[in-house]
């Protein structure tokens, strides 16, 4: 089934760069360049899967984090955090708000696809995919 | 939602040690549970269990991949437990609390303080998830609760307020926390997974009782020939294969045993030792402790001390084997630092010392269920061995009530099957065979043919209705679906895949195919090897999948089908597929092939199948040290199978077997050269037909060949070729049948095409073992005796014309 992944960072290269990465699977990006944006992007298209980056203008990644395990309906999508720099805090912080991995800036695009493809099935976008 | 009351909680075993960690399960059975309504005490939940179990297996998988000094798996496990925490909420049941709490504790160390994994930590998680898993099985009633593990803080320990019945802890299990710090300690110990795996184990212990044979045997001739390769050879496969079944069914120290004989067989193999009374010495001590293993697993098996931890002294003999590999002089067989360490070999019958399970007190383990039958069987067992003073054992659990109905189980449904030899299966089969042609024979019969008589004419089609019935019956005796097998590997996979932290999923399909049960028994080996080869060194590391533009997962296709005739099995994976130069190289550095033979694909492909060919660079666990391909040919051929390969350099390998229906049948074709009658296997024929005029043509120092659809093929007169007269002088006059083994082809002219058979093969005895061009003879419809050509030793005859791929293939 076709996976729907969020990717909420207030840098378009990034949002990019995540749509580049996930190409190859089944699945389908939706953005957002704030917490704010995120939460209502959220609500709406009912990811599979969040990518949320820590620091944003108007509402920072933790903030949102927070407000989704406070959501009942999005309590249980599973979250990826992007963080800047590997800081022990910031992760203790997103672990204890419930994300289900985080990855630091700059990251190597298996690692992604390899941490979301624990989360998540990425399977081959079939248009793509040889046939034996 | 499933309630549990807490009733189920007051089988509370004091002095349960957890020893081995269970393997991680994904599949859980749930069993329903029974509540009884009448109760009205105060109920304690566990919601969603089957949730639960996931979420757990899920950790398992986690853990599986993480590693110290680094943070990868940490946030996944966090919130795993977080999930947990929601799920259980403030209903659950204390033991399983207190679980939960000790574990947000580690998790909280973590991540205030360093936010990496350490040793110890990783350590701590596996014990716990090993803890938990036990905490969760117990929760339907079926095992007990495992107890709180000593190196936990004795805080969080779970109050067992709601089992009054369990009595305070009596005097034994004060002594027991000072038994595992005697010397025996230190040895190993495993316990077996009755409840999951003994379907596995039975096979294993069966199996491990020939290979001790087998190794005994071989030691005696060594004895007196100490550099008999073949022998040499035999003790080491032995040793691998026991290696290999032992890991598979996660009996470490077992495994670890045979891993070290077979390092020394192998530096044995390999002329870096020679064969002396002391290693001859350590190879029989070694083989005295699997053996003690073996006879402890199949006690076990039989329901006597089930489910206690078995611990065998083997330290020692790893510890001598390191040290003859390094080259010191071997420590005396017994530098014994306490009288209370075992001596070897000789003290062999007195140390089981597991066996002697420490006394309980009988009310500890009142079974939740009326299933008396077990504790007082048990009772008298340990009363009788109370006295012994086995202090170098941990005290091992006491019998498991819900074990005893286990095989109480069992052995009902054991009542409704006979288990048979298979020795007496195959001749029923045979004997059937040989009534079917006897009564085709009175049928055909001229004299008989020649009596007008209607009741005999009745008669003669009652008999031939009721043997073909018979022969069907017969038959399907033997025809079982290859499911068992291939589920096998799931967990093989399962297993593999987290042992190389790759991505793996198993495909399976036509798991209902049926065939001959003697096929399936050995087809497990043979299989378990190349799906090992496919996870091990097909299938990429997922970072590698990604970057060639792979999914992530690699995927393995086992399938089975029937097909011309036979089944055939397919082993496909999507990985890097067979490096053709990197094979050659090796052959040619292995001295298998001289450096400027002109090799087709598949003679390429072929080299793997040699023994003594590996490509893998390192010696895992499993798979890498050079045994293995050969192996498998050897096995599949002994089926009268073969092993095809193809593959795509970085888009996969696939293995096709094909394999006969059965071993007793084969299916034919007649032909007639002269007065002599020969069969050929139908899954070898390619074609066959009546050649034209010009159609065969000599080839100058080449031979004759025959042209067959634009390819120009071998042509082999098998009369001439066997020495034997024949009709057809031209090749017009004759039939030309085209058998093909591998991707080579040959042409055999014969005189005539008799017909379609199915035969009984029949061994063709000594005399005639010298030769290899029959694979045996059957009795005919008519009573006389047809021989049964073996193709591929016909198809690989020398001949003058080499049978490349533009000529033949």
């Amino acid at each position: 089934m076709t996976q729907k992944i969020l990717s909420v960072d207030d840098s378009k290269t990034v949002r990019r760069m995540l749509a580049r990465v996930f190409q190859p699977y089944d699945c389908t990006l939706c953005e957002a360049a704030n917490g704010e944006e995120g939460l209502a992007v959220a609500a709406r298209e009912k990811p599979d899967l969040i990518v949320l980056d820590y620091n944003m203008p108007v509402m920072d990644g933790i903030t949102m984090l927070r407000k989704l395990r406070e959501d009942a309906a999005l309590r249980n999508t599973p979250v990826i955090m992007l963080t800047a720099e590997t800081s022990a805090t910031n992760m203790a912080v997103a672990a204890r708000l419930g994300a289900r991995d985080y990855i630091t800036k700059p990251f190597q695009e298996d690692r992604l696809v390899a941490k979301a493809s624990r989360v998540i099935p990425l399977l081959p976008r079939l248009d793509t995919q040889k046939q034996p | 939602m499933t309630i549990l009351r807490t009733d189920y909680f007051r089988v509370v075993l004091p002095n349960y040690s957890a020893g081995v960690i269970p393997c991680y399960k994904k599949s859980r059975q749930f069993n329903p549970i029974a509540v009884n309504s009448n109760q009205n005490q105060s109920s304690v939940t566990l919601n969603q269990l089957p949730k639960t179990a996931e979420i757990l297996a899920q950790i398992g998988e986690e853990l599986a991949f993480v590693s110290p000094d680094q943070d990868s798996g940490l946030l996944p496990i966090n919130r795993f437990i977080m999930d947990l925490e929601e799920l259980a909420g403030s209903t659950a049941p204390a033991p399983w609390a207190a679980a939960l709490s000790m574990a947000r504790r580690w998790l909280d160390g973590i991540l205030d303080g360093t936010g990496k994994f350490s040793a110890e930590s990783i350590a701590h998680l596996n014990t716990w998830h090993g803890h938990v898993s036990a905490v969760l099985d117990s929760l339907d009633g079926s095992t007990p609760l495992p107890e709180w593990p000593a190196a936990w803080d004795p805080a969080l320990k779970p109050k067992h307020n709601a089992a009054p019945s369990a009595p305070a802890p009596a005097p034994a299990p004060k002594a027991a926390p000072a038994a595992p710090a005697a010397p025996a300690a230190d040895e190993p110990s495993m316990r077996l997974n009755l409840a999951e795996d003994q379907e596995l184990l039975r096979e294993f212990h069966g199996e491990s009782v020939e290979l001790l044979q087998s190794i005994e045997q071989g030691l005696l001739v060594l004895e007196s020939n100490p550099s008999d390769a073949d022998t040499i050879n035999s003790i080491f496969r032995a040793f691998h294969t026991f290696k290999g079944g032992a890991g598979f069914l996660h009996l470490d120290a077992l495994r670890d045993l045979a891993h070290d004989l077979e390092s020394l067989l192998e530096a044995v193999r390999r002329s870096e030792l020679r064969i002396n009374s002391e290693i001859i010495d350590l190879i029989l001590a070694g083989s005295d402790a699997l053996k003690l293993f073996t006879q402890e697993i199949g006690s076990q098996l039989q329901g006597k001390n089930a489910g206690a931890p078995i611990q065998i002294p083997i330290l020692q003999i790893i510890r001598r084997v390191k040290s003859t590999l390094r080259g010191e002089p071997a420590p005396a067989p017994a530098p014994a630092p306490a009288a209370s360490a075992p001596p070897l070999p000789a003290a062999a019958p007195a140390i089981v010392p597991t066996a002697a399970p420490v006394p309980v007190s009988p009310q500890a383990t009142t079974p939740p269920a009326p299933k008396p039958a077990a504790p007082p069987v048990a009772a008298p067992e340990s009363a009788s061995a109370a006295p012994a003073p086995v202090s170098k054992t941990p005290p091992p659990p006491p019998p498991l009530p819900a074990q005893g109905a286990q095989s109480e189980a069992g052995a009902t449904l054991a009542n409704s099957f006979v288990k048979l030899d298979t020795a007496k299966l195959d001749s029923l089969v045979d004997l059937v065979g040989e009534l079917v042609i006897a009564q085709s024979m009175v049928v055909q019969n001229p004299d008989v043919q020649s009596i007008q008589s209607l009741p005999l004419a009745r008669c003669l089609r009652q008999l031939s209705r009721i043997t073909t019935e018979l022969q069907r019956n017969a038959m399907s005796l033997r025809m079982v679906p290859i499911r068992a097998v291939f589920h096998k590997m799931n967990r093989l996979v399962r297993d593999l895949a987290a042992q190389q932290q790759k991505q793996v999923q198993l495909l399976l399909d036509g798991e209902d195919t049926e065939l001959d049960r003697n096929i399936v028994e050995k087809l497990g080996d043979p299989l378990i090897h190349m799906i090992r080869n496919a996870v091990d060194h097909g299938l990429e590391s997922s970072a590698t999948r990604i970057a060639q533009g792979k999914p992530a997962q690699g995927t393995i296709r086992l399938s089975a089908s029937h097909q011309r005739g036979g089944i055939v099995i397919r082993i496909q994976d999507d990985g890097k597929g067979l490096d053709r130069a990197r094979i050659r190289a090796k052959a040619v550095e292995r001295g298998l092939v001289s450096p400027d033979a002109e090799l087709s694909e598949s003679e390429i492909f072929g080299l793997i199948f040699l023994p003594g060919f590996s490509t893998a660079e390192k010696v895992t666990d499993l798979s890498g040290r050079g045994v293995g391909m050969d192996v498998v040919r050897r096995n599949i051929e002994n089926l009268r199978g073969k092993i095809e390969i193809q593959s795509v350099l970085g888009q996969g390998t696939t293995f096709t077997i094909l394999l006969p229906l059965t071993l007793a049948i084969i299916d034919g074709l007649l032909v007639g050269v002269g007065t002599d009658r020969y069969i050929i296997p139908t899954l070898s024929i390619r074609e066959s037909f009546r050649p034209q005029p010009g159609m065969v043509k000599t080839v100058h120092e080449h031979g004759e060949v025959v042209n067959v659809r634009g390819r120009q093929t071998p042509l082999l007169r098998l009369g001439r070729h066997l020495g034997r007269p024949s009709k057809a002088v031209n090749p017009e006059d004759g039939i030309i049948v085209v058998v093909e083994s591998g991707d080579a082809a040959r042409g055999l002219l014969v005189d005539e095409l008799i017909g379609k058979q199915e035969v009984v093969i029949k061994s063709l005895g000594q005399t005639f073992q010298h030769q290899n061009l029959l694979a045996g003879s059957a009795v005919l419809g008519d009573g006389w005796v047809g021989l049964i050509l073996d193709v591929d030793t016909l198809v690989k005859m020398p001949h003058p014309l080499r049978s490349g791929p533009g000529i033949a293939a």
